[in-house]
Parts: C-alpha cells; sequence; structure tokens
C-alpha cells in the first residue's frame, strides 16, 4: 500500500499505565497500517486496548514505546502543540460514552458550530448533518434533555460536522437502536465514500460489517482473525458453584416472579405530559430470562424501573421479589451506567453484597466462579476506573448475580461486549435463573435476542405481542 | 468545510425545532455567564477573591489607621504630649510691660507666632503662659506659719485650671493656690494671702485651691515645666514652688507690683485632636516645625524679631530663648514601632494572600475538574492550554469582580468598624483601592495559569513529569532547609537593623518549613500505609472503617494534598499558639521579676506601710553590689524581705524554683544554725558560707536557691535574698548594711497598675519612682513578634477552616459521582449510618492525622523558635514554654465535630438523585 494511502501509521506501538496497583500493559508491539479513506474497524475483546488505540491515533495521550503517525507526521513523539494543530485540522474524535462529547451548557446546534473548523457551518450544513442522523428536532437541546441514543447521534454528528479527514470513533453504535445505528453507519459510509478515513472501535457486527478494514486486538497485541488464547466460551461449560442451589428452584410454579398489570406512568417534561409507560402488562417466571426490546425513548428504562422497585407507577400492580422494599438477594439491578464504586477493586465490588449481607464465607467459591467466567481474573485487584468499559459491564453483572437473586433487571448487560463475552455475560444471568429466579433484560443487540426465552418489544410506552422464543438455552 | 449528509435520510424527525444558529464560537459567546449555572463555583471564586481583595485592602488601610492610633498614643503620653509638639518658645529675662506704652516685645513675638501657627493645619490656635518668680505667702498677718517659710511661683496659662484637680472654690477676679501654699496657712477660698517678694508685698484675694501637681500624675499641659513642679529624684529634694494660678493681666499686675521684671513666656501651639491627625499629618507637621526653626533661627526671616537660638525643651543653661517641637521626636517614635511591626505584617500579607490565592486555585482545580466532559471536548477540538486558561479567566471574571468589589468594601467596613479608632491617611486609601485591584487581577491570573495547568495535567499526559517530580524526596530538602534555619535561629533570632530590633525571617520561615517537611513525610508514609493495606485481606464484612480506608486510597493524591495542607496549618497555628504563650509568658514573668510585682515603688525610708491599702504590698530593700562573697571577688546583690507579706505582693513562677515559694520563706524567716538563712537565686553553684557587706563578713545559711527571684537585675549577679528580720539581727552592732547610696527601699504591689497608681496616695509615702511591668514589658519586638504569630495563629486556623471547607465540597462533589453507587449501595443493605460514619472516619482521619503530626511539629518549631527570641535576655529568668495544652485539646474536639458535621455534609452529596434515576444512562 503506497504510503500516500495510509491514514494512519502504527509501529510497534506500546502503551502502559501505571496505577496504584500496578502497571496495567495496554498496548504491546502493535504495527499496523490503516488506510485512508476507508473505514477501518479495531475490534477484540474489551480490555483488548481499542480505547486506547484510539486515545493514541488521536494524540490524546502518548505512547510508552512505538511510533504512531497520522497522516505522515509523527504524532506519538510530536510536541503537544502539533497534536493540537492535528486535533483540529485532521482528527475528529468521539468518545466512548456519549455523554463525554457534549458540553453540558450548549445544545447540539451549538456543538456542530464548535467542532466546525472555524465556525464556519451554514445554517443548511446544520440541517443537512443533523438530518442524516435524525436529530433535527433536537438541535436546541441541551445533552441532559437528549436520550442516550440521541446523545450518541449529537457525537457522532460533531465528528461529521468537524470536516476532519480522519475521524475516530469509540463504539459509535453501543448505545443506539438498530434503527439509529442504521443512519450512524449510513453516513459514515457517505463520508468514507468522499474520502474521509474512519477508525471505528466497535463489537458491533453492523459496523464490522461495513468495514473495509480490520485490526484485531486481544491483550493489547494484534492477533489474527480467529482469536487465541482463553477464551470466555472456554469456561462456559464450567458450572458455577452456587452455595445454595436447589434443583428445581425454589420459587413456587404457580406464582410469576414479576408480575405487572396495566402499568401507567407518565412524566412532566416543559409543560407537557410524556406518557412513558402505557398499560403494560408483563409476567416473569420462575427460570425465564426475558428481553426487552425497543428504540431509545420508548419507556424501556422506565419498565426496569418500576419492576426493580426504583419508581411507582401512576396505575397499575407490581409484584416482584421482597414487594415494596426488595433486598439485593430480591432484585438485583444492571444499570446502565453501572455504579460500581470506583473506591473497592473490581473483587471487592463483587463480594460487596455479599459483605453486607454478612455471606461472604459462603460465596467465595462462586465468585471465584464469576469472576473466572468473567475473564476478571487478571484484573480483580483494580478499581474499576483502571478496567475498560466492557469489563466495567462484566463486573456489573457478577455483582447483580453473587447473591442468585430472585429477579434480575439488567439495562443493556452487553452493549460494550463482543460476541464472546455477550454469550458470557448471558451465561450468567441464565444461570442465575436456573436458581428459580428470573431475569428481564433491556437491548437491542440482536445476539441477545438470539439467547432468551422469549422477546418482549416496547414502542411509545406500550408493549408488544411477545416475539417467539429463542432458545438456544 | 464540513461533511454533510443528507436530510432526506431525517426520516419522521424533519421538522427542525426552534434553534438558533450561533454566531462565532459558541463557547467563548457563552463564558462570561456560564458559572451563574454553577452557584458553587461561582461562589467559591468570589469567595477566594474576596478573601485576596479583603487582605490587599485591609493591609495598606489597617496600617495607616494602626499609625494613626500610635500617634494618637504617642501624643497622649505625658513624656511627649499634644502641648510638648506643639510648637512652642520661651525667654527669660524679658521685660513684662512696654516702657513706651506700644506693643511690648512679648507681645509682638505673640503676634507673629500666632501668625506663622495659623499657616498649619496641624495646629491649633496657640497657648500663651507666662513663668513668673517665686513669692512667699502669708496669710493677712504677714507672718509665716510655724512649720516654716511657704513660697509659691506666679504662673499664669490659657486654660491652666482645665488642667489642675480642683479641690476647692470658683473661678473669679482672685489667684489659685496649691493646697502645698493653701494648708499649712489654712487658707481656703474667700480668704485673702500676702504674696511678697524682697521688693513688696501685695494682697490677694484666693478664689480657690487644686492640688498641687507634683503629687499629681504627670500631665502634658504641664510638660514644659515638669522641672519646675516635680522633685529630683534624691531622697533629699523637697516639692519646688508651686504654682500660684492667675490670669494674665492679674498675674503681669502681681509681678509688677512685686517688682519681678523677669518671666518666662511659652506659646505653645497644640496639635489638633479633631480630627485625628494621621502619620502623613505629622510628617507635615514635623516638617512646618523645622520650617518655623529655620525662619527663627540665623539666616530666617524672624530671626530679628525672636533671636532663637537651638530646639531644646530643657531650659538649662542660660538660653534666653529656646523653640521646640516633639513633632519630629513622635514621628519617628512611630516609624520605630511601625518598623518593627511592618516587616512580620509583610509576611503575614504575604501568607494571607497565599492562602486566598490557594483558594482560588483550588477553586479553579475543582471547577476543571469538576467540568471534565467540557475540558474533554474542548481538548478533542483542539483547544490548547493558553486557550482553555483565557476561557477559564473570561468565565471567572464576573464572580471575580465582584469579590473584589465586595472585598473592598467590607475590608473598609472591618477597618473602620473592628479596626485602630483612628483615622485612614488617603493615601492608604489610594494604595488600597490599587491593591485590591490588584489581587483581583491576581486572583484572575492564578485561575488563567492553574486552569491552563490543570488542562494540561489532565489531558496532556505528562506522566513521566509526574512521576519524577513525586519520586524526589520534597521532605528531605524541607527538612534540610528547616535545620539549616533552625542553625541560623541557634545565633539568635532577633537582629537589629537601622538600631531597631527585629525578628529574624527564620523565626516564621523555620515553623513553616518543618510543618512542609512533616506533612511531605507523613502524606508520603500516609499514602504508602494505604497502599500496603491493600495487600491485607480484611474481615468478612463492609464497615465504616472498611469503606473509608478504600476512600482514602483510591484518591492518593488527594488523600496526600489535604494531609500536607492540614499537618501545614495545624503546625503554623499550633507553633504560633504556643509561641505567643511561651513569649508572654517569658516576657511578663521577665518584667515581674524586674519590678519584684506588678508595680514597683521606690520610696523613701524602709518603713513598713502601716496604710490600709486594697492591694497586697510588700516592702523590699535591694541593694545592688551589695558585698562579695566567701572572701572572694563574686560580687552579689542583697534582697532584704519581709516574709510575712512576700508571698502576696511579689510575683512568683514556679518555674523559678524546685521548691515552692512558702517553703523558701519559712526557711527565711526560721532561726536556724545561728547564721541568718538566706537563699541564692541566680547563682547556678553559687553555695556561699560567708558574705562581706559593710566591711563586716558575716557567716550564712544557705537554705535555698531558685533560678531567679523577683527582685533579681538585669546584671544576672547571684542574689541573695534575706529576712530583714535577720539581716538586722545580723548585723546587730554592726554598720547597717542597708544604708548605703545603692539601696533602694521599695513597695512591691500585686494589683492592676492603673487602680494601684490611682490610689497610691492612700498608701501615704511619697512616691520617688513608679515602674510597672507593664512597661518593661512594653517593647516594639516583643509587641511585633507577639502580634506576628497571633494573627499567625489566626491564619493558621483560619488555613484549617478553609481546608475543611475545601475538603467537604470536594468529599461531597465526589460523592455526588456516587450516587448511583451509594443507592445501589443502599439496596444491597449497606446501612445509611455505616456509609455516613464511613463519610466521617474519612475526612477525620485526614484532621486527626494532622492535628495529631501538626501538633507534634508545632511544639518541636516553639521548642527552638522561642530561646532564640529571648526579648530581654539580661533579665532571668530563662525563656519558659508554655505548651497550650487546653487549646489543643479544644482544636481537636473542634476538629473531631467539623469532622461529624463535614462528613454528614459529604455524605449528602450520595443522596442527590432519586432512585428513579439509577438506571438511567444521562450523567
Amino acid at each position: 500500500m503506497p504510503s500516500d494511502d495510509v491514514a494512519v501509521r502504527l509501529r510497534g506501538v506500546a502503551r502502559t499505565y501505571r496505577t496504584p496497583t500496578g502497571e496495567v500493559r495496554a498496548l504491546r508491539d502493535v504495527t499496523a497500517d490503516l488506510p485512508g479513506g476507508v473505514i477501518s474497524a479495531v475490534i477484540g475483546p474489551s480490555g483488548s486496548g481499542k480505547s486506547s488505540l484510539l486515545r493514541l491515533i488521536a494524540g490524546l495521550d502518548r505512547p510508552t514505546g512505538g511510533s504512531v503517525q497520522v497522516r505522515g507526521i509523527e504524532i506519538g513523539r510530536a510536541s503537544s502543540r502539533v497534536r493540537r494543530a492535528a486535533r483540529r485540522s485532521t482528527v475528529g474524535y468521539v468518545f466512548q460514552r456519549p455523554s463525554d462529547n457534549l458540553v453540558p451548557h450548549l445544545d447540539v446546534a451549538e456543538h456542530l458550530r464548535l467542532a466546525s473548523r472555524g465556525g464556519r457551518l451554514t445554517r443548511n450544513e446544520m440541517l443537512d448533518v443533523a438530518g442524516g442522523l435524525g436529530i433535527t428536532h433536537r438541535l436546541s437541546h441541551r445533552s441532559d434533555e437528549l436520550s442516550g441514543g440521541e446523545q450518541q447521534r449529537a457525537a457522532v454528528a460533531q465528528a461529521l460536522a468537524s470536516g476532519a479527514s480522519l475521524i475516530l470513533a469509540d463504539e459509535p453504535t453501543a448505545e443506539l437502536d438498530s434503527d439509529s445505528a442504521e443512519m450512524v453507519l449510513r453516513s459514515i459510509a457517505s463520508l468514507a465514500a468522499r474520502g474521509v478515513a474512519f477508525v471505528l472501535a466497535t463489537h458491533d457486527p453492523s459496523v464490522m460489517a461495513i468495514a473495509d478494514h480490520r485490526l484485531e486486538l486481544e491483550h493489547g497485541a494484534v492477533v489474527g482473525t480467529v482469536p487465541s488464547g482463553a477464551q470466555p466460551t472456554d469456561h462456559l461449560d464450567r458450572p458455577l458453584r452456587w452455595p445454595d442451589r436447589r434443583p428445581g428452584g425454589w420459587w413456587p410454579d404457580d406464582e410469576p416472579v414479576l408480575g405487572l398489570v396495566d402499568i401507567d406512568k407518565s412524566y412532566g417534561a416543559g409543560g407537557d405530559t410524556v406518557r412513558a409507560v402505557d398499560g403494560a402488562t408483563l409476567e416473569g417466571r420462575s427460570g425465564e430470562v426475558i428481553g426487552l426490546v425497543g428504540r431509545s425513548g420508548s419507556g424501556k428504562t422506565t419498565l426496569l424501573n418500576i419492576a426493580a422497585g426504583w419508581e411507582r407507577p401512576d396505575g397499575g400492580t407490581v409484584q416482584r421479589p421482597g414487594g415494596a422494599a426488595p433486598r439485593w438477594s430480591d432484585v438485583a439491578v444492571v444499570p446502565q451506567h453501572l455504579g460500581l464504586m470506583d473506591e473497592l477493586s473490581v473483587r471487592e465490588n463483587i463480594e460487596y453484597p455479599a459483605r453486607l449481607e454478612g455471606r461472604l464465607e459462603e460465596r467465595r467459591e462462586l465468585i471465584d466462579d464469576l469472576i473466572d467466567r468473567l475473564g476478571l481474573s487478571p484484573l480483580q485487584g483494580r478499581t474499576p476506573p483502571e478496567t475498560s468499559l466492557g469489563e466495567q459491564q462484566r463486573t456489573a453483572v457478577a455483582r447483580a448475580v453473587v447473591l442468585g437473586p430472585t429477579l434480575i433487571v439488567a439495562d443493556e448487560p452487553t452493549a460494550h461486549q463482543d460476541a464472546g463475552w455477550t454469550r458470557a455475560v448471558l451465561r450468567t444471568l441464565t444461570d442465575a435463573t436456573l436458581n428459580g429466579g428470573c431475569c428481564v433484560i433491556a437491548t437491542h443487540d440482536a445476539t441477545v435476542l438470539g439467547s432468551i426465552d422469549r422477546a418482549v418489544g416496547m414502542a411509545d410506552g406500550r408493549l408488544e405481542p411477545e416475539a417467539p422464543g429463542r432458545t438456544g438455552r | 468545510m464540513p461533511h454533510v449528509g443528507r436530510a432526506a435520510a431525517d426520516a419522521g424527525t424533519a421538522e427542525p425545532g426552534p434553534f438558533d444558529l450561533p454566531s462565532g464560537n459558541p463557547v467563548w459567546r457563552a463564558a462570561p455567564l456560564v458559572l451563574v449555572r454553577f452557584r458553587s463555583l461561582f461562589a467559591a471564586l468570589a469567595v477566594g477573591t474576596f478573601l485576596v481583595s479583603v487582605i490587599a485592602t485591609a493591609y495598606p488601610t489597617f496600617l495607616s489607621a494602626s499609625q494613626s492610633d500610635l500617634l494618637a498614643s504617642a501624643i497622649a503620653d505625658p513624656t511627649v504630649t499634644r502641648y510638648g509638639m506643639g510648637v512652642a518658645y520661651g525667654a527669660t529675662h524679658q521685660v513684662l510691660s512696654s516702657d513706651t506704652g506700644g506693643r511690648t516685645i512679648w507681645q509682638r513675638r505673640e503676634s507673629a507666632f500666632s501668625q506663622q501657627v495659623a499657616r498649619s493645619e496641624e495646629l491649633d490656635a496657640p497657648q500663651v503662659a507666662i513663668f513668673g518668680g517665686v513669692v512667699s505667702v502669708t496669710d493677712t498677718s504677714g507672718v509665716p506659719p510655724p512649720s516654716g517659710i511657704v513660697e509659691g511661683r506666679l504662673f499664669a496659662g490659657t486654660d491652666a485650671l482645665d488642667h489642675v484637680r480642683v479641690l476647692a472654690g470658683e473661678d473669679g477676679p482672685g489667684i489659685w493656690l496649691p493646697d502645698l501654699v493653701a494648708t499649712p496657712l489654712d487658707i481656703g477660698p474667700g480668704d485673702e494671702v500676702v504674696l511678697h517678694s524682697v521688693r513688696g508685698a501685695v494682697v490677694e484675694s484666693v478664689d480657690g485651691v487644686y492640688a498641687s501637681l507634683y503629687a499629681q500624675p504627670r500631665q502634658g499641659y504641664w510638660r514644659h515645666w515638669n522641672e519646675d513642679i516635680y522633685p529630683c529624684p534624691e531622697i533629699t529634694c523637697a516639692a519646688p514652688p508651686q504654682f500660684i494660678l492667675a490670669d494674665h493681666d492679674q498675674m503681669i499686675d502681681i509681678s509688677e507690683r512685686l517688682g519681678l521684671r523677669d518671666a518666662e513666656f511659652a506659646w505653645q501651639a497644640p496639635a489638633i485632636i479633631e480630627p485625628p491627625m494621621t502619620l502623613e499629618d505629622a510628617r507635615e507637621l514635623a516638617r512646618f516645625s523645622d520650617e518655623f526653626l529655620a525662619s527663627v533661627t540665623a539666616g530666617g526671616s524672624l530671626y530679628r524679631l525672636f533671636r532663637c537660638c537651638g530646639r531644646t525643651f530643657t531650659r538649662e543653661g542660660q538660653i534666653e530663648v529656646s523653640f521646640s517641637s516633639n513633632a519630629g521626636l513622635v514621628v519617628r517614635e512611630v516609624e520605630e514601632r511601625v518598623a518593627s511591626v511592618q516587616g512580620p505584617m509583610t509576611v503575614l500579607l504575604v501568607a494571607g494572600l497565599a492562602i486566598a490565592l490557594a483558594v482560588v486555585a483550588a477553586a479553579t482545580v475543582f471547577m476543571v475538574a469538576g467540568r471534565r466532559v467540557e475540558s474533554g471536548v474542548l481538548t478533542v477540538r483542539g483547544w490548547g492550554p493558553v486557550a482553555f486558561g483565557a476561557k477559564t479567566v473570561l468565565e471567572t471574571a464576573l464572580p471575580a469582580v465582584l469579590g473584589g468589589l465586595i472585598g473592598f468594601g467590607v475590608a473598609t467596613m472591618l477597618v473602620t468598624w473592628i479596626g485602630p479608632d483612628a483615622p485612614v491617611d488617603p493615601s492608604a486609601r489610594r494604595a488600597a483601592l490599587v491593591a485590591s485591584l490588584a489581587g483581583t487581577v491576581a486572583a484572575l491570573t492564578i485561575v488563567g495559569v492553574v486552569s491552563g495547568a490543570t488542562f494540561v495535567a489532565r489531558h496532556e499526559h505528562r506522566h513521566r513529569l509526574t512521576r519524577v517530580l513525586a519520586a524526589i524526596p520534597w521532605e528531605l530538602f524541607a527538612f534540610a532547609a528547616a535545620w539549616m534555619l533552625a542553625r541560623r535561629l541557634a545565633d539568635g533570632g532577633v537582629v537589629e537593623v537601622g538600631g531597631i530590633a527585629r525578628p529574624r525571617p527564620a523565626v516564621f520561615l523555620f515553623p513553616l518549613m518543618l510543618a512542609v517537611a512533616t506533612g511531605i513525610a507523613i502524606a508520603r508514609i500516609a499514602r504508602l500505609v494505604l497502599g500496603g493495606s491493600r495487600a491485607m485481606r480484611g474481615d468478612a464484612g463492609a464497615g465504616a472503617t472498611w469503606l473509608a480506608i478504600r476512600r482514602l486510597r483510591s484518591a492518593p493524591g488527594l488523600t496526600s494534598l489535604l494531609l500536607v495542607a492540614g499537618i501545614l496549618s495545624l503546625t503554623i497555628s499550633t507553633s504560633a499558639l504556643a509561641t505567643v504563650s511561651s513569649l508572654r509568658a517569658t516576657v511578663r514573668s521577665k518584667a515581674e521579676v524586674f519590678v519584684g510585682s506588678q508595680v514597683q515603688v521606690q520610696v523613701e525610708g524602709s518603713a513598713r506601710p502601716t496604710a490600709e491599702f486594697p492591694f497586697p504590698v510588700t516592702l523590699a530593700t535591694r541593694v545592688h553590689e551589695a558585698g562579695t562573697l566567701d572572701e572572694t571577688e563574686t560580687v552579689f546583690d542583697l534582697l532584704v524581705i519581709d516574709p510575712a507579706t512576700f508571698a502576696d505582693a511579689a510575683a512568683w513562677n514556679d518555674a523559678f524554683s524546685e521548691e515552692s515559694l512558702p517553703v523558701l520563706l519559712q526557711r527565711l524567716s526560721e532561726p536556724g544554725t545561728g547564721s541568718p538563712p538566706v537563699v541564692v537565686a541566680n547563682g547556678e553553684g553559687v553555695a556561699p558560707r560567708t558574705i562581706e557587706m559593710a566591711r563586716e563578713t558575716v557567716p550564712v545559711d544557705v537554705v535555698g536557691t531558685a533560678a531567679t527571684f523577683p527582685g533579681a537585675s538585669s546584671d544576672r549577679r547571684p542574689l541573695l535574698v534575706m529576712d530583714r528580720a535577720a539581716l538586722t539581727e545580723a548585723f546587730r552592732g554592726l554598720p547597717d548594711p542597708l544604708l548605703v547610696p545603692r539601696a533602694t527601699d521599695e513597695l512591691w504591689i500585686d494589683g492592676p497598675p492603673r487602680d494601684v497608681l490611682r490610689r497610691l496616695p492612700e498608701l501615704g509615702r511619697r512616691p520617688l519612682l513608679i515602674i510597672t511591668a507593664d512597661e518593661v514589658e512594653d517593647l516594639p519586638l516583643i509587641d511585633a513578634v507577639v502580634q506576628t504569630f497571633l494573627v499567625l495563629q489566626i491564619l493558621g486556623y483560619w488555613a484549617v477552616a478553609l481546608l475543611l471547607v475545601v475538603a467537604v465540597v470536594y468529599l461531597h462533589a465526589r460523592q455526588r459521582g456516587r450516587s448511583v453507587a451509594t443507592t445501589l449501595s443502599d439496596r444491597m443493605g449497606m446501612p445509611r449510618s455505616t456509609m455516613r460514619a464511613a463519610s466521617i472516619v474519612e475526612l477525620g482521619f485526614l484532621l486527626l492525622v494532622s492535628l495529631l503530626f501538626g501538633t507534634v511539629a508545632g511544639a518541636i518549631a516553639t521548642r527552638i523558635v522561642v530561646p532564640s527570641i529571648d526579648p530581654l535576655p539580661t533579665i532571668p529568668p530563662e525563656p519558659l514554654l508554655v505548651f497550650p495544652i487546653v487549646a489543643v485539646v479544644v482544636t481537636g474536639l473542634c476538629l473531631a465535630a467539623a469532622s461529624v458535621v463535614g462528613g454528614l455534609a459529604a455524605d449528602r452529596g450520595g443522596r442527590t438523585i432519586s432512585t428513579a434515576e439509577v438506571m438511567r444512562v444521562a450523567e
């Protein structure tokens, strides 16, 4: 490949972080060329170094070894001034968390103006960018007025409006439903066709599908197309050592674990009333894994909140384990925000519910198994900020199941996992229900839909007829 | 050019909502008012700038008011006086009346003097005084009383009656007699007396009687004639003839009739009282008086009229005309006092500004950290630290200007309300305004620099530099610097500059450096210990301490920073508190040892006071260089006391001797081996068997020793203390060793000096000399050091308070970031009380470790600093170390309470979201 076709040239790139718990080797000897004018996908399991690599290419971080060239400029060892100039003129970047891309006091239109080089964006150009991503009606809204999916699209819109010739995006579709993801990918493909190079870190098969080039990482190193080393699937057959496993479960068969009947919930927003949940009825039985599917803003999170007991419905009845004040062993949750305690290590976060219940000793073997199954063994002594978002998500899943709760409510628990770890997460949640419990998962991930007992659609606050079950279980 | 997509793709949501196409860069456009959205940041930055402005404003205005206050005190000092400070002119041997019927020479001089004085805004109208001749006074029989001839001196002065204590009578056409004249003659108001001179006699009616001035406290009005009012210090001196007061014309008439043609005229122009003078006014007055002096001396425009001579207040010699002004003296005295405190005050100014700017810097760091998303987005957009810093300055301008303005106003009001009740010079007000503006600009500069630096630290990844900086053992450098400063202090903590004693900078820098070193060392150790605790498995629970330890070690940088700041603040406050306590105790003790008690009155004769007196009194006789010890050349001082009354009246500190005062006094008064018992003070290893006094050698029995004893001289000679009765017995039949010129009989009185002096006449003893402990300890150096450390102490506590606020705000914000985790913890079964207790333990650990090591470092600093600034090294005892245990305990309790309150406040940060937000994604 001629050198002028290379957008990014990586030679022996290494990045090691020093943390209070020791060194973390995020990247080791990465050598690759990422071509210009095409879409490159950086793939690999969470924690494999994808985000670190993107930060190095963007000049947001410095390598501890090797060379990073962007458009022929040695950005790895360049001065801060040169790297800033590159970000102003050449490189656009989209952070992994959508909200990290949005200044809280600016609206979407102001963000687009800020992103455009020199603020030269015209009204029509702005409408074109926003229209391509379906956020025209949100141009005057600030980030706290946007859903997660809208935030993500607003973040991508900034990169598109920037006029950069190289755009780096960290999991740009992770928070998006399939329709929104399609809009984003269509916009990306359109720009790539006009010569803009994209480097996208992703687990999303739809992103991989449009990628012209792939760079696969594992444990910080470039690997072949077939991942090597320990894979999550290696451990899936190894049973978790539940201390209180009872064959056949313990929840009465004639009683649903979760019973939501004719649930209504409305919010006041700017003088208007938004009907978030409208007459929803859902029953979850012992041993069942239910998927809740719908676009962002369809009411999934509100329904999960009501199921978990975080919110009271305006109307309808709720039956859940633990009643009005459930304990973690009754209802455990995996929020999208995760809510891990940054001051505790990964292991301590998983142990935390057991410690508080005074059941740590009886759960030690299970905790060891969870850590092993979810690939957290090498980093169990690290604190969450010292791990990747996907690893944090798996920690939150392990924390949710550690007491063998009767009901598990999980919001997008696989959003930042690749296919392998997605299977591990789902298998873990499924195993937890074998104790007689039930699990409700809000998701837009097609992989998830293939691994659950049944899927329930949700649109505009209403539950749609149940989709046929999967199941590979 | 931006890459644009196709609007058509926006299916279903193609209708744009109302939005403004922003012009220019939205970040810059929003910057001036953006902090209005972040009220706590707005308040923190406004408070920081407010503090900077308060300090910058208060310094020059407070200094000016203090100067004016010192000036007023100096003017009120009887040894200077506002009259003495005025321009005075005296003439002797003048013809009282005009021979030609025209104006006399003194009338022409008075006129010229008045014209000159009118040119000065600092001087009131002149007051005229005529100091006439001495006359003898009899009743109308013309015969002196049996007690002897009674004399008085004719005197006329403007408003003189306003400056005496009237005993009886009313103003009228007659004369006023002092009681020293009226009493032996048994004359009262309405009587007539005969005034005699060698050339004649006149009869005058008496309007009233006033208390003779010689027995009254000195007043400024009479300053010019003090030597003609008060007796000389020698025992044999009697009071001079006291003044017979008449009005001007009357006095001239009497003098003419008595043939007394000599008189001394004085025109005094008192300094104005209202409005009070500032130091600048006083300097102007000094310049004016210099000009006046030049005009009346040879070559001056008024020389022919005044034929002036020199510049003195005394009338010694045959100086016929004298000119005098104390303006220059007062200005110098005030300048000396101010100079001695100005250095330390500058240190305090710098310290105060440093703390205030640290608040601004902390608020800035907090602002950048709290808006990490914004800085992250701008980083991606290619912003650099300069642009980011400039943006932050623009954002901060509004709170900074508000804080600066309010600070200027508050400081001005504070100085007016609680500062010295004295005027502030206009130039100081201008300086304050400029300083306030400069402080605000400095605060904004700090904001720009710190935000830029924080931006670099967060986003430009200078990890290697950070690691190198963290690896450098800064505490060793700080300890080395502290050691070098301590060595300097070993050579003395006081240095004389321009004849003015000033504390060395090391006096203040040593505690500071020791605190910094200790803080860094403890922070490093704490970091290691907390890091090492990761390896500890711990129990199976999740208690408050378990959680607090993890919180502390999860933010090692913050923990270290708070520990360093806490130890620094508490070391400074503790060492300042201990230094002030020690200095005060030392100075007071030295002053009281020197004086013997609170008040020392030298009297004539060793008769014990018999009159009832409301304060404890004891009679002591001191003999300097009373004799020698054991037939050697070792000279000793002698203190003869009355053991029965000594303990109640004399100053005593248990540190003076290993034995109590009652025990020593009992041994002194007990008959022992036949030799008079003595206590030896100020003489380590001295144990005489005999002493030689008045050429006689007598054996003595040493019954006790003391490091020092009340009445010890500043010469540090051995002091032998004896019971008066025992001494008398030992020298029975021998020459009285106390009848020597070096012996002084003193009444030592324990009571508030002001009250003691007011009631002194009740003792019925004529005081020859009065010394108070207050006068002895009133040294500019002591004042400077004590004031400096007092303010340092306040600054230290202030720093602790600010640190506490910053820590609580930070922990509160950190808890806010944990709100989802906290809500989940509640669901998992974490008791709220445990969560609160964890916050309390976390904050309490930081504060109490700071207190512990701050107290230790403060005690060490005091132990080294205090001996180096012995303010009166020639006077025993050695510096006393007084450690304020009670204050430290109270501080500990306050910090414990603050930990609880702060911990609860911080914990509230984790309860800021509703449970409905737990599952939602927006941050």
